[in-house]
């Protein structure tokens, strides 16, 4: 486990973000989609709400629960935070919480889909993904 | 091999899109790096520079596989699986992109990554997962 660094968790909590999530087929592949729901939850864990139960949900389900989340905020911070699925919630305050944020927004951009999970992301690794200290570890 | 639709091709070659390029090593640890060059040099092969590549470039070497997706300012977005096909210090593209990459960077690529497109799905929140080719 890793503690999340103070820049990262403020860009995070910024609304200012775009982020994109990888994870690994079963044939070794990667899956990699924009996830625009990350939330730190602590110090040490992330969270997402997965909306449609398509590839990454299926890995993450199948037990590949390595994950790795590019950050970018613009026009020139960028992070990379590696991690593993600890829990896949389908109710309780967490679930409500973003159900009660997601929904209404898919919903605004008509949408057709709620929350139907929420992964919660245990931190292991974090990076530096801006030049000219790309790849730099920072926690 | 296959080739990438015409929308995909726009989209990174938009400047203003999000990229990024995801490898895995042979443990099957994923890895995700924001990598601004990446372009369309045909509609069947994705390239990018080696500006600073690190894991990048060791995944690539053990296991060959890598996925660039692209967000554009729009919100369209698109993933696009490849196999690592090669990697070019110098020659008459790489020293053209070399020249563009320092322009815009100051910073002088090590070289070029070339991939052979395999799949493309959108991304897009309107059809996500849909396998495009």
């Amino acid at each position: 486990m890793a503690k999340l660094p103070e820049e990262v968790v403020e860009a995070l909590e910024s609304g200012d973000t775009k982020c994109m999530l990888t994870t690994v087929n079963q044939d070794g592949s990667l899956n990699l989609v924009p996830v625009g729901s990350i939330k730190v939850i602590g110090d040490e864990k992330l969270a997402y709400a997965c909306c449609f139960d398509g590839r990454t949900t299926g890995n993450l389900k199948d037990g590949r629960k390595k994950v790795a989340i590019a950050i970018w905020k613009p026009r020139l911070e960028g992070f990379q935070v590696k991690g593993t699925l600890q829990d896949m919630q389908d109710s309780g305050d967490l679930f409500d919480e973003f159900s009660s944020s997601v929904n209404p927004m898919m919903e605004t951009m008509g949408i057709d889909c709620r929350v139907q999970h929420v992964a919660v992301i245990k931190v292991t690794e974090v990076y530096a993904l801006t030049l000219p200290i790309a790849g730099e570890r920072l926690a | 091999m296959a080739e990438m639709p015409a929308e995909v091709v726009a989209a990174l070659s938009d400047p203003n899109a999000l990229k990024v390029v995801a490898t895995v090593n042979s443990a099957g640890v994923p890895n995700a790096a924001i990598v601004a060059t990446v372009f369309p040099l045909d509609p069947k092969t994705v390239i990018f520079a080696d500006l600073r590549l690190g894991k990048t470039r060791e995944n690539l070497d053990q296991t060959r596989k890598f996925t660039v997706a692209v967000l554009t300012p729009d919100r369209k977005a698109y993933q696009v699986k490849a196999t690592f096909g090669h990697f070019e210090e110098r020659g008459d593209v790489t020293n053209l992109i070399a020249e563009k990459v320092f322009e815009r960077s100051r910073l002088q690529p090590r070289g070029i990554v070339y991939g052979v497109v395999e799949e493309v799905y959108s991304a897009s929140l309107s059809n996500p997962g849909t396998r495009l080719v």
